[in-house]
């Protein structure tokens, strides 16, 4: 009745909000901040938004199960840190060789993606919306020269996910450790090499400090998407208005983390090749060309492994190739025409 | 007086604390009795400024203490002590290292700072330092007649100081949280392309003021068995020797007591530092060759081992619990509003920079009572952080600051981590106020170094310049 | 404490049973050593490594601790800030010790059941597996190891109980040579 509404319109709304990042993380953990932000002026305080970094209210990784039994209503994050629940959640983070991060957001709002992120999550009584994305990643930091796909044998990797599994059946020893011990391990020689985000959190990180090489392009992450997860029934608990502020909110984010690291990341890499004398490295072509394999016989093991896996993979793949073939004569053409020396770091 | 809920629940725990039931089920038991109240209060309809929905995060929180990875290298560092002090290996390279320092008395504590300072550098982590040297090295002091006190306020501070001497896992958390920090003060100044402070730059910065402390430590026990001989006897070579059961000369007994496990040592921290392995991998490594030595020394029979491995059993999940029961107490803590109370205090505080700093060191080492440094840097850290950091302090001097102010906090009788581990390890025998009487000495040369720091802080910032 | 002969038979049997539990239990602490210390050698021997290797020896670390949790507050081994506990009678100790177990241990173990029960059936009802390639697909069963944890110390702590009532009664002498390792050290 439009007496419960008005009673409901009248009630104010707190709700906390875990995320995977360190708080005030740069990029990527200025995305909750600010939609916490954004939430409280619009709804004039009617729903305000405490923002908790990893492991203040819970660890970094165990954001979704927080917000699945309501622990806390919202949730930042990212898809793959999902595959042990949902391996199809994967698709929706990263996907080596695949979408980069406008194509991604295409296909989500205009292709279909949502729809099927939000049957995947659907059993867990959550909701998802698409909140930021890295951009094109850097391929990470490398204390050994990679100059042929021999030089993969043995070496040893941090590198989570499909791209550590694609590098796994090329012969590289991944391994698992926490974010703490990277840079010493980088550092003492523990590990040969780590991949981790862009110049922008790469610098902070101070990974140039421990690697001599930085190779390019991340293939395994042409972009990462990061996500708002609901609690279905925190949301269901919102008036309308305030939902379709939430809404408006974290698609601003969306754009926003996008367009702070295209901005940082150029800054971040002129310091890191001018002031550290990092050496900018691209990975040889037989090393991509062997991985572009790799990746489809992995992307394909995961898509075989469940009906709503198979509809998710046939989406994703009708819609790259779409906009794959579009992008070759814009998008591309366009780079090309534009910068015809193309990259010149060799 | 409901919004003085966290402090009543602090120094409450604070008491029940000393009826001497256990210490983690002391934390978490009256950290959920307060609960109760809070949720009665809120249920009959009084505002007690409780947020219940903290407690539901229970279940994530100890599911990431049983699988956070930095972690597992103490089962393994525990093993290796247990290790070497069940097989006389630890006595004996302490015996023959006390030896190498001849009639000078307090050979002995010196030795034992010295292998801390080695043991300290392979692992950041308070529990497996204080806990593993406590069982290497207490029962050889107190056998050759060291003071309790001394032997143990020694072991406490040594172990202690594995925060501070790079590679520390504590200085590479702290050094993610200020990292972010930092660029969010810098962010809210206006400044895009901001500065950047790493791990590796508060790796160096430690290294001066730790080293510093290590020499403190020393020049301590050397003067204690100087004016006061009868708390640091010098060791009797013959008697000694004797014993020891060796007649072939101190050559022999050097080389047979002293070079395994130093080999031993030197591996386990060679392994980390020149990339053999990671922490957790090199106390593997160490408790392997713990193992190796114990049964080269022919002291390992069946009955040993299993003495060994429910010794290390029982640490281990001393060490673990305590950390079970404090992520209890911080989610009631803060369901309380805790940390908005933490907030509110040094925001308000006049006196710029300096008040906002003493306030923040205050009760930094206040929550060092019970709370670990893992709760700590997550916890504090990001609130106060950003605001000093925006305030012009410098970010590495600030994460030394936090490190040997908590480091302090811990060895700080009546609570305190060091004290709880040593306790666990430590004879019935010991009294608990003699380890009390005992960190008072280190206390001051700590609380020493904070005022060093604070008027020289090239201390802690000049050589990250140089690299 | 290891005498068991003086508690009711149903209460010595139960904690027979805890110790022999625990001992089992620290037989993992070996066998997790020796797998971690292969893994070192695997990788710079050989430059491979093990995912699911790595999980195990986690997978065992939380074992020990969550499931031998029980075990060493049955042997006292969970520090206790003693500054007026040692100097107490006995009786007055056992009395520390049943208040304590009464009003501190049983409602936090019941806390940490009835917190995590709903958080272990939604991991069984997906089956769910390592977040890593490679892992061990039984992530279901090592958050099991949550209420289990709190189930055995909830039965560790009725058998102190009765044990401290049988001391404060007088009916059984205060444990003294107990088989406690921190006494054998001195
Ligand atoms: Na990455
Ligand atoms: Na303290």
């Amino acid at each position: 009745s439009s007496f419960d509404n008005q009673a409901q319109a009248q009630e104010n709304f707190r709700w906390k909000m875990v995320t995977s990042w360190p708080k005030n993380f740069p990029g990527v953990g200025q995305g909750p901040e600010r939609l916490a932000q954004l939430v409280e002026e619009m709804s004039d305080g009617r729903l305000t938004i405490e923002v908790f970094g990893a492991g203040q209210l819970v660890p970094g990784f165990e954001v979704f199960d927080a917000v699945s039994d309501g622990t806390a209503e919202l949730g930042h994050s990212a898809s793959y840190y999902w595959k042990g629940k949902a391996p199809e959640a994967q698709f929706f983070a990263a996907v080596p060789f695949g979408m980069n991060a406008q194509e991604m957001n295409a296909w989500l709002h205009f292709g279909g993606g949502m729809e099927l992120w939000n049957e995947v999550y659907e059993p867990f009584g959550v909701d998802v919306m698409v909140a930021g994305a890295s951009g094109v990643q850097m391929g990470g930091w490398y204390n050994k020269e990679i100059n042929s796909i021999e030089d993969l044998d043995g070496l040893k990797m941090r590198m989570p996910g499909l791209g550590g599994e694609v590098m796994s059946r090329m012969g590289v020893a991944i391994v698992n450790m926490p974010g703490g011990e990277i840079f010493t391990s980088l550092q003492s020689g523990a590990i040969d090499a780590t991949e981790w985000i862009g110049p922008y959190n790469d610098l902070a990180f101070g990974l140039h400090q421990a690697a001599d090489y930085y190779y390019y392009p991340g293939w395994h992450e042409p972009t990462v998407m990061f996500e708002t997860i609901v609690n279905e029934e925190a949301l269901a608990e919102l008036p309308a208005d305030l939902q379709a502020i939430l809404t408006t909110a974290v698609r601003d984010i969306n754009a926003n983390v996008l367009d702070e690291y295209t901005a940082r990341n150029n800054d971040a890499l002129e310091t890191l090749v001018n002031e550290h004398e990092v050496e900018l490295r691209r990975i040889p072509d037989d090393v991509l060309a062997q991985a572009r394999e790799h990746s489809e016989d992995v992307i394909a093991e995961l898509a075989e492994s469940s009906e709503l896996g198979t509809r998710i993979y046939d989406s994703y793949r009708t819609f790259q190739d779409k906009v794959e073939n579009y992008h070759a004569i814009s998008e591309q053409a366009y780079y090309n025409a534009r910068n015809p020396d193309g990259d010149t770091t060799q | 007086m409901l919004e003085f809920m966290p402090l009543i629940l602090f120094a409450t725990i604070c008491i029940v604390l000393m009826f001497g039931f256990p210490v983690a089920l002391s934390l978490a038991g009256t950290a959920l009795l307060f609960a109760g109240m809070g949720l009665g209060l809120e249920t009959i309809g009084v505002d007690a400024n409780f947020d219940s929905g903290y407690l539901a995060a229970l279940p994530n929180r100890l599911y990431g203490i049983m699988t956070n990875q930095t972690l597992l290298a103490v089962p393994l560092f525990v093993l290796m002590g247990v290790l070497l002090e069940k097989s006389k290996v630890a006595e004996t390279l302490l015996d023959a290292m006390a030896l190498l320092f001849g009639a000078m008395r307090g050979g002995l504590g010196i030795s034992v700072t010295l292998v801390g300072m080695l043991m300290a550098a392979s692992t950041g982590i308070v529990g497996a330092t204080v806990v593993t040297m406590g069982l290497m090295s207490l029962p050889t002091m107190l056998k050759r007649g060291y003071s309790t006190s001394l032997a143990t306020g020694t072991i406490c501070a040594t172990g202690t100081l594995g925060q501070i001497i790079p590679p520390s896992i504590a200085l590479v958390l702290l050094g993610d949280v200020l990292s972010s920090a930092y660029q969010q003060a810098q962010l809210s100044m206006g400044i895009f392309s901001p500065k950047t402070v790493s791990v590796g730059d508060l790796f160096m910065g430690a290294l001066v003021p730790g080293l510093l402390l290590v020499v403190m430590y020393m020049i301590y026990v050397a003067l204690v068995a100087w004016f006061r001989p009868q708390m640091a006897p010098a060791a009797d070579r013959e008697e000694l020797m004797a014993e020891l059961g060796h007649t072939s000369g101190l050559g022999m007994l050097l080389l047979k007591g002293l070079v395994p496990p130093v080999v031993l040592i030197v591996a386990v921290l060679g392994s980390i530092l020149s990339g053999f392995a990671t922490p957790t991998e090199a106390s593997a490594v160490g408790a392997f060759g713990a193992l190796v030595l114990a049964l080269a020394y022919r002291q390992l029979d069946w009955a040993t081992l299993k003495d060994v491995l429910r010794s290390t059993t029982h640490v281990t999940t001393m060490v673990f619990m305590i950390l079970i029961g404090a992520a209890l107490f911080s989610l009631v803590f803060r369901a309380y509003g805790g940390e908005h109370m933490v907030t509110d205090l040094f925001e308000g505080m006049p006196g710029g920079v300096v008040g906002a700093t003493i306030i923040v060191m205050l009760v930094i080492f206040l929550l060092g009572f019970i709370l670990d440094f893992i709760e700590i840097t997550f916890v504090v850290v990001p609130i106060v952080g950003p605001i000093l950091l925006a305030m012009g302090l410098d970010p590495i001097w600030l994460g030394i600051m936090i490190a040997i102010n908590l480091q302090t906090s811990f060895l700080t009788p009546p609570f305190g981590f060091a004290l709880f581990y040593l306790r666990g390890v430590a004879p019935p025998s010991v009294p608990t106020s003699a380890i009390y009487r005992g960190v008072i000495p280190f206390i001051l040369m700590q609380l020493g170094m904070l005022l060093m720091l604070t008027f020289f802080p090239q201390l802690a910032t000049w050589l990250p310049t140089q690299f | 404490m290891s005498d068991t002969t003086q508690l009711p038979a149903f209460i010595a049997a139960l904690d027979r049973a805890s110790e022999w539990f625990g001992r089992s239990l620290a037989w993992l602490i070996i066998i997790m050593m020796l797998i971690q210390f292969a893994i070192v050698l695997l990788r710079y021997i050989f430059s491979v490594n093990s995912i699911f290797m790595q999980e195990l020896v986690m997978y065992m670390h939380a074992s020990v601790f969550m499931l031998a949790a029980a075990y060493t507050f049955r042997h006292d081994g969970h520090v206790r800030v003693d500054i007026f506990y040692r100097g107490m009678t006995p009786r007055r100790q056992a009395m520390v010790n049943i208040v304590g177990i009464i009003t501190l241990l049983m409602p936090v173990m019941a806390f940490v059941i009835a917190s995590s029960l709903g958080y272990v059936a939604n991991s069984w009802r997906i089956m769910e597996t390592s977040s890593d390639y490679g892992g061990i697909p039984a992530v279901f069963a090592l958050k099991t190891l949550i209420p289990l944890f709190a189930a055995l110390m909830i039965v560790q702590g009725i058998i102190e109980v009765v044990r401290n009532g049988y001391v404060f009664t007088g009916r059984i002498p205060p444990s003294v040579g107990d088989d406690n390792h921190l006494e054998e050290r001195v």
